[in-house]
């Protein structure tokens, strides 16, 4: 076959089945799309980020000394920094202080209490500081560190995050009123200067108990250094958190011993140090990381579904129409053309459909990968942006599509070019039936007695005739449903989740304390709190990060231990087993990290925690070393926030070896939900040292706004998903239908009505279509699961599950759209050449 | 019977739209099908015969010109066309087209099941069982009633179209359109098909119209009928008629 012949055999094919080839073009495009979009995405993300690491000097470790008032002397700090920079790599430090504070909102007279993390920068003189630094986005940086009481236009002035200044107003020249004693009574004005980003808290995590809080109850505040040193009353040379950057190429070996030897000389020197926290123990970068690596999942696995079942649908869309071409094979080989110029015209089918779809889904898959980039970081704050262009992705991308379509083409043309012309000439036998009765119809005879009627017949032989075509109409109509319904459930899962989040926590009200209170001080507040005539009762609970550990395993696991009494029934648990419990045994974890460390109930488990020597109760004065002690595992129970474990107070009494220990979180069921915000503003104007005070309902509108990202994500996906349905149900319809138009042109001649016709195809195809949603019902189940797996990661997870209502949506919505789309076809027997039809030749 | 022609064609043309181009398939035919003759309609590729076949079946309307078909002008909407089809034509084609899901007595069946079997008394019966009879008797009429639970993968291409030709029958029409019905067989059942033909025209009263191009198969006719160029060239009555067994061809 000549070139030109080649070309102008594949342009006229292409024309007079446009509706199909459209159609697979679609499918090409979505796959494409879905592809060459996310992953480019995943990685402007992951270099965005990189970018600001950069730009913002973030620190590679960190050392805080163990109570935020104990203090370092930054002068000797820095003497000692600078003699182990001859032996370590220490590129720059940052001297700060960090302290957690309140900040009061009074919203006409209702309390709102948000918890700020107020840091102290140097930045004398304008300058920046070179670890930690933070981009101002709004607003005006600091003029000059130099605290002076004495000035009568001095003032505290400050810069918060972009999300906490959005949320709550705090536009430049505003005012912040910080509790800096944690009394409502006692706030001091901060002038707002401007808001900003940062690379630290790039995700804002208040801490590993509190990975994602929103910006209603956390929030960032950088103040100079030397009014935080006022504002505590420390001396000029205070600070208790140093920030260190290693010179470039600092293996983590080095930077390790780095940082112990950091630790060693301070603790020499007499100072009480929190053990050194690498980067990426740091909540912020962990969680951004495991942020990061569930979109790095997403975007391997959502795409690579949207893709699979693209090239399915393409594949089974093209082996029909390329079947319905053996008679056109049959002639090119009798006339003499090779089987190698019918094999290069079939190529030539799939490069024409898979380039147009390629390149039309690399256009829109750069477009959603631009949108969902820029969306997604516009609803973190970051900084900086980087966007790349990915042309390997593209291409490959383009590649997988185009694949798709060719192998989709060849297969069935090499099944052609293998036959005699004559054989190739008759039409796909598996499209002429040899004839017979379905066992079914011979059933039904046997059961009713009687046949049915012929017509009824037709449709009844047509659903086995071939079987080829009904399973992959089946086929078709299944995946139409799994896209469908799998997507749309991820959505419900959020949902159910969300549901669960509120239901399963037994209080109205969890209130924080900014410290660790004594235990007289926690009996007092409870007792102040449960005179309140709203209040049913309240109880003391612990949080405090820990790191769990197996014995000969490397894994760990860092979460938030929450310590409360088993009879308080603070928490509803899911356990995994029926023998699951939570007492004063041991320990419950949860399924995810069960899964990480490879443990279930039973086994045993390394907590790691602080060992106190209390030297006074009143006022509370102790030393402490960390420890690890086995504890055993009573229950594996199933949560979305996976990093959490529970505690009784008798193991945890035990555990730090003291028989009175106090709590920094209380629990407050109130007489009725309505209750809720009574008892928060009592708590806020009443009980001293409050951090926060949240509702389940606050709680899981926290989880929710991080879902919002996810959630971008999945709307993106349903698209795809809808689109991709459709234009599978609709291939497969079109085809479906044309192959019979001899027969139906024949009936028509006859005298049937296109009515009569209609209604015959509608019957056969309700049938396949009920078979093809009932069996794709189970399957979307278990994409389902596959999918939201593909959401959970380290400190989530999912719990899945799909309404009825959402399911029998996906599948009337299938089930419209299959019938529609055939029915559209259908009518276009009214318009058919019936002599034209009649004289095609099958047998 | 009425002794008007069943068919009465006068001034039709019918032009296909190719593109820009407007070609004339037929040009002012007049032509007369009286009542049960077996008429042939001979011409070369292009000449128009099959236009002509599909203009009287009802399958397509012309462009200018009437058709009456037993005295009334046919119908050019969708509905009365079809109405024209399942009551008074029934159509013999060249690839047979039965329905290969169907058995041949299943394919008489469904036309049977369009228009349902004529009772003596003038309504139409229905019934599964009247419909049953009926098809077997057309059947057995075509010689096939050993076959008649067989698929027509199972039949020759000769007994294939004597289904068809029973299934034609079914609806018990006044005329049968046959294009090319011998062009998919050999000799000898090409043979056995047109003395079907035959037959249904002499035992059951029907007019016949066969489209060909082979002019052997003219010689069985009553009627010939040339066209040429979309003209109808000659419309002769065949003076030298041969039974289908004498054809050679």
């Amino acid at each position: 076959m000549t070139r030109r012949a080649l070309y102008r055999s594949v342009r006229r094919d292409i024309a007079t089945h446009r509706l199909q080839f459209t159609g697979v073009a679609i499918m090409v495009a979505l796959g494409t799309a879905a592809l060459s979009g996310f992953y480019p995405a995943y990685l402007n993300l992951e270099n965005t980020y990189s970018l600001t690491y950069d730009r913002l000097h973030l620190a590679d470790f960190r050392i805080s000394t163990v109570l935020s008032t104990e203090m370092f002397s930054i002068a000797n700090v820095t003497d000692i920094i600078s003699t182990l920079q001859e032996t370590y790599p220490i590129d720059s430090f940052e001297c700060r202080i960090v302290s957690e504070m309140t900040a009061l909102e009074n919203n006409s007279g209702q309390l709102n209490l948000i918890g700020v993390r107020v840091i102290g920068i140097n930045v004398t003189g304008g300058r920046h500081p070179t670890v930690n630094d933070i981009q101002l986005m709004e607003g005006r940086w600091f003029a000059d560190d130099n605290w002076n009481a004495s000035r009568p236009d001095n003032e505290y002035v400050g810069i918060v995050d972009a999300r906490l200044a959005s949320y709550h107003g705090l536009t430049p020249g505003s005012h912040l009123n910080l509790l800096a004693s944690g009394n409502v009574n006692d706030s001091t004005d901060v002038h707002i200067l401007g808001d900003a980003g940062t690379a630290e808290y790039l995700w804002i995590a208040a801490s590993w108990q509190d990975l994602m809080p929103s910006p209603r109850r956390f929030g960032l505040l950088y103040v100079p250094l030397s009014s935080m040193q006022h504002l505590l009353g420390e001396s000029q040379d205070a600070a208790n958190d140093i920030c260190v950057t290693m010179r470039p190429g600092t293996t983590r070996d080095v930077r390790d011993r780095t940082m112990e030897a950091l630790r060693a000389v301070l603790v020499d020197r007499g100072y009480n140090v929190m053990p050194p926290t690498p980067r990426e123990d740091e909540p912020s970068y962990a969680g951004l990381k495991l942020d990061l690596d569930g979109i790095a999942e997403m975007v391997s696995i959502f795409p690579t579904f949207i893709l699979l079942f693209a090239a399915l649908g393409t594949y089974i869309t093209m082996s029909r129409l390329v079947n319905a071409q053996r008679q056109e094979v049959g002639v090119a080989l009798a006339l003499g053309y090779g089987s190698g110029d019918v094999m290069r015209k079939y190529l030539a089918y799939g490069l024409v459909i898979g380039v147009v779809g390629g390149m039309a889904g690399v256009v829109v898959g750069e477009a959603i990968g631009h949108w969902f980039t820029d969306t997604y970081l516009s609803m973190m704050v970051v900084p900086f942006r980087y966007y790349g262009f990915y042309p390997e992705i593209d291409l490959a991308s383009m590649i997988l599509g185009i694949a798709a379509v060719v192998v989709g083409s060849l297969v069935p043309a090499r099944r052609c070019v293998r036959m005699t012309p004559t054989e190739a000439m008759r039409d796909d036998p598996a499209a002429v039936t040899m004839g017979r009765k379905p066992l079914v119809e011979r059933m039904m005879k046997r059961l009713t007695g009687s046949e049915p009627r012929t017509r009824n017949k037709i449709v009844l032989r047509n659903l086995f005739r071939n079987r080829r075509r009904t399973i992959s109409t089946i086929g078709g109509i299944m995946i139409g449903l799994v896209l469908v319904a799998s997507t749309a459930g991820v959505n419900d899962s959020f949902a159910i989740t969300l549901e669960a989040m509120r239901v399963r926590e037994g209080w109205d009200l969890q209130v924080q304390y900014t410290d660790f209170k004594d235990p007289f001080a926690i009996d007092h507040d409870l007792e102040v709190i449960e005179s309140w005539p709203e209040v049913k009762t309240a109880y003391a609970g612990i949080t405090f990060s820990t790191v769990l550990t197996v014995n000969q395993s490397d894994s760990r696991v860092i979460l938030q231990l929450r310590v409360q009494d088993p009879e308080d029934s603070v928490h509803q648990f899911q356990f995994l087993s029926p023998d699951g419990a939570f007492n004063d045994s041991g320990i419950v974890i949860t399924r995810g990290t069960a899964k990480r460390l490879g443990i279930g109930k039973g086994d045993y488990i390394n907590v790691l925690h602080p060992r106190f020597n209390v030297t006074s109760f009143y006022p509370l004065r102790y030393t402490f070393t960390m420890a690890n002690s086995s504890v055993l595992v009573t229950g594996v129970t199933v949560e979305s926030t996976t990093l959490v474990c529970w505690m009784s107070y008798a193991v945890a009494r035990g555990l730090v070896g003291q028989a009175q220990i106090g709590a920094n979180t209380i629990y407050i069921k109130a007489r009725s939900p309505e209750d809720t915000s009574v008892v928060r503003q009592r708590v806020f104007r009443h009980i001293a040292g409050v951090r926060s005070a949240i509702s389940p309902a606050e709680a899981a509108d926290d989880m929710s706004r991080y879902m919002d990202e996810l959630r971008l994500f999945l709307d993106i996906l349903i698209g795809l998903s809808l689109a991709l349905s459709g234009s599978v149900v609709l291939t497969t319809a079109v085809i479906n239908v044309l192959e019979r138009r001899r027969e139906v042109a024949t009936a028509m001649m006859m005298g049937a009505s296109p009515s009569l016709i209609e209604r015959l195809f509608l019957v056969e195809n309700l049938v396949v279509t009920t078979v093809g949603l009932a069996l794709g019902v189970p399957l979307s189940h278990a994409a389902l699961n596959e999918l939201a797996n593909a959401f959970n990661n380290d400190f989530f997870e999912f719990l899945v599950g799909i309404y009825a209502q959402t399911m029998i949506l996906s599948v009337l919505a299938v089930f419209v759209a299959s019938i529609v789309v055939q029915w559209i076809v259908v009518r276009g027997f009214r318009h058919m050449d019936l002599v034209q039809e009649t004289k095609r030749r099958i047998e | 019977m009425s002794s008007d022609p069943l068919v009465s064609i006068r001034g039709v043309t019918k032009v296909y739209q190719m593109g820009t181009v407007e070609v004339y398939a037929l040009s002012g035919v007049d032509l007369d099908i009286e009542r049960e003759r077996f008429v042939v309609i001979l011409g070369p590729s292009g000449s128009g015969k099959t236009t002509l076949l599909n203009l009287i079946g009802g399958v397509d309307t012309p462009t200018s010109g009437t058709i009456l078909f037993d005295g009334r002008e046919l119908p050019t909407d969708l509905t009365g066309l079809t109405e024209h089809r399942r009551t008074n034509i029934g159509f013999v084609f060249q690839f047979f087209n039965l329905i290969p899901t169907l058995t041949a007595l299943e394919n008489v069946e469904f036309a049977l099941e369009l228009v349902g079997v004529s009772t003596t008394d003038g309504r139409r019966d229905f019934s599964k069982q009247a419909i049953r009879s009926h098809a077997l008797r057309l059947l057995i009429k075509v010689g096939l009633e050993e076959r008649a639970d067989h698929f027509p993968a199972e039949l020759s291409g000769g007994e294939q179209q004597r289904v068809s030709i029973a299934r034609a029958l079914a609806k018990d029409p006044a005329l049968i359109v046959a294009d090319e019905p011998t062009g998919a067989l050999d000799y000898r059942t090409g043979v056995e098909v047109l003395t079907e033909l035959f037959r249904v025209r002499e035992e059951e009263h029907k007019t016949v119209v066969v489209v060909t191009h082979n002019r052997e198969i003219a010689k069985i006719a009553d009627v010939i009928v040339e066209l040429r160029d979309g003209r109808v060239g000659e419309v002769r009555s065949n003076t030298q008629q041969k039974r289908a067994r004498e054809l050679r061809w």
